[in-house]
């Protein structure tokens, strides 16, 4: 393992998760110019080849954020680490799933919790309940401080959106409810709610598209 | 649906939002449009920053160690990791000692060089092989965007074909049209054209309805007007020659509301073997029996 590799590791295993693996790599492009970390890209082809150091490696990038939204969705922490477990078994199971020309690794990983967190929601029949504790949540919910440009460019993103959106396209992602189900939930006609989904995302993908890293 | 509609659904469709008969048209489209399927895959994309702007949080140990414990089995088919992967220091350091020994052994000999060799041609090859990899799928989603393109470039020549030869007919029909009135019109301004009003009732079902008959030799224009036809009714004249065979002259097409020229025909014999003139009142394609009407006749020529 090199030495930039090392301190890497020690970034993402310390707590500091992506966050700190974006910092570390926004300190190697302003220092060296060029960037020698592991990208997401060639973990997946290490773990293609059955190394399973890659595959820690890319727990320790993501598993914080992957736990953040199983919690999230699922409003309990150990079924949401169930999830974490079950989403990178699966992806040393089959890592050909991953297309790098159809997205990020980041977006693999995280759209593969939510959908098995949403498929648990929607299994143990208790969406009513975790509907309303996510929007109680919502009120509540306390982000971290933005840590480089990446964050920053995000937190724009979802702050620049109209309330209404932004609370509309969270209920959907968080609690995996349908348009209909948001209409009737909102007490909004369901044009209202296709609206909101069609111009939220439209801003977040226009905002957004391009920035993911490393 | 126009595309664009189709357009709209994809950003409720990567959240799993959408639902009813949006989704089944959705589902139904995307596997034949790479425009849309690219279109998801960015929504995906972006819907991905909404968790990420969660504070992240990590999960115990006992989960990470429950995850290599599960892939390090005898069906995860690990192997040890390469110098890019992350590991515990202790794993680290049994490596090390590890990489020593057989370093103090390669000392005496070429078996673990040529070992480390072996493994970075390998590396090398996989690398290559990925690269490979990728520039195909960037093949395939281009060829896909080609074919797609192609499909609607021959849709719209096809669109185009099929509409010059609706036009094409369109034109033959009017000009033909343009050709009976304009022999309509030399017949009524012909001075030897004779004008035979047909207007005897024969049956109440003539209501106020009137012919004219334009005749020169073996031609006949057929102007009608004031008659209530329903749409599947029509008028036919036939002619009495001799005064006992009954000929069908033809049948009033096309008669609109309030009357107009309705027919130009040629007399089934000789001109001068007319007797009477007769209107009857069929069905939309005429009387099955050329040689006598079957619905009831209602106004014949004086």
């Amino acid at each position: 393992m090199s030495a930039l590799a090392v301190i890497d590791e020690r970034l993402l295993t310390r707590g500091h998760g992506l966050a700190g693996h974006r910092r570390f790599v926004r300190v190697l492009r302003s220092t060296r110019g060029a960037v020698t970390t592991i990208s997401d890209a060639e973990l997946m082809a290490r773990i293609a080849r059955r190394d399973e150091g890659a595959l820690s490696t890319l727990y320790d990038r993501y598993a914080g954020a992957t736990l953040a939204l199983a919690e999230r969705v699922l409003g309990d922490r150990a079924e949401g680490e169930d999830v974490v477990q079950e989403v990178f078994v699966r992806v040393w199971e089959d890592p050909t799933r991953y297309s790098e020309a159809r997205g990020s690794v980041a977006a693999f990983v995280l759209s593969a919790a939510r959908n098995r967190a949403i498929d648990r929601l929607r299994r143990r029949g208790a969406r009513e309940r975790a509907t309303e504790r996510a929007s109680e949540r919502l009120a509540k919910v306390s982000l971290p401080e933005p840590v480089d440009d990446t964050d920053k460019r995000v937190r724009r993103a979802l702050d620049g959106l109209p309330e209404d959106q932004r609370r509309t396209i969270e209920m959907a992602y968080f609690d995996g409810l349908t348009q209909t189900e948001l209409a009737q939930r909102l007490k909004q006609p369901l044009g209202t709610i296709k609206s909101r989904i069609r111009l939220g995302m439209g801003k977040l993908r226009d905002a957004l598209l391009g920035v993911m890293e490393p | 649906v126009s595309h664009a509609e189709f357009e709209d659904l994809c950003a409720a469709f990567a959240l799993r939002a959408l639902d009813g008969p949006d989704l089944e048209k959705l589902r139904a489209h995307l596997p034949t449009c790479s425009a849309c399927r690219q279109r998801v895959a960015e929504f995906e994309e972006s819907s991905t920053w909404v968790a990420l702007g969660l504070a992240p949080v990590q999960p115990s140990a006992d989960v990470k160690s429950a995850v290599m414990k599960r892939i390090s089995g005898p069906h995860g088919q690990a192997r040890p990791a390469s110098g890019g992967g992350a590991l515990s220091p202790l794993a680290a350091i049994a490596i090390a000692v590890a990489t020593l020994a057989l370093g103090a052994a390669a000392a005496a000999g070429w078996l673990y060089l040529d070992a480390a060799g072996d493994v970075r041609r390998l590396e090398a090859e996989a690398a290559a092989l990925q690269a490979d990899k990728a520039a195909l799928e960037l093949k395939a989603m281009t060829v896909d965007v080609v074919r797609e393109d192609l499909r609607r470039a021959k849709q719209a020549l096809a669109d185009a074909q099929a509409h010059g030869a609706q036009a094409e007919a369109d034109l033959a029909a009017a000009q033909a049209e343009l050709e009976r009135l304009r022999r309509i019109e030399a017949l009524l301004q012909d001075l030897d054209t004779q004008i035979i009003p047909i207007t005897k009732k024969l049956d109440e079902r003539a209501g106020d309805g009137q012919v004219r008959l334009l005749w020169r030799g073996a031609e006949l224009a057929l102007v009608g007007e004031g008659f209530a036809l329903r749409p599947d009714q029509t008028l036919q004249l036939w002619t009495t020659l001799d005064g006992k065979a009954v000929t069908s002259a033809g049948l009033f097409k096309d008669l609109r509301p309030g009357g107009g020229v309705v027919g130009l025909h040629t007399l089934p014999g000789p001109p001068g073997d007319v007797a009477a003139f007769i209107i009857s009142l069929e069905d939309a394609d005429g009387s099955p029996d050329p040689h006598a009407p079957v619905g009831p006749a209602i106004l014949i020529s004086e």
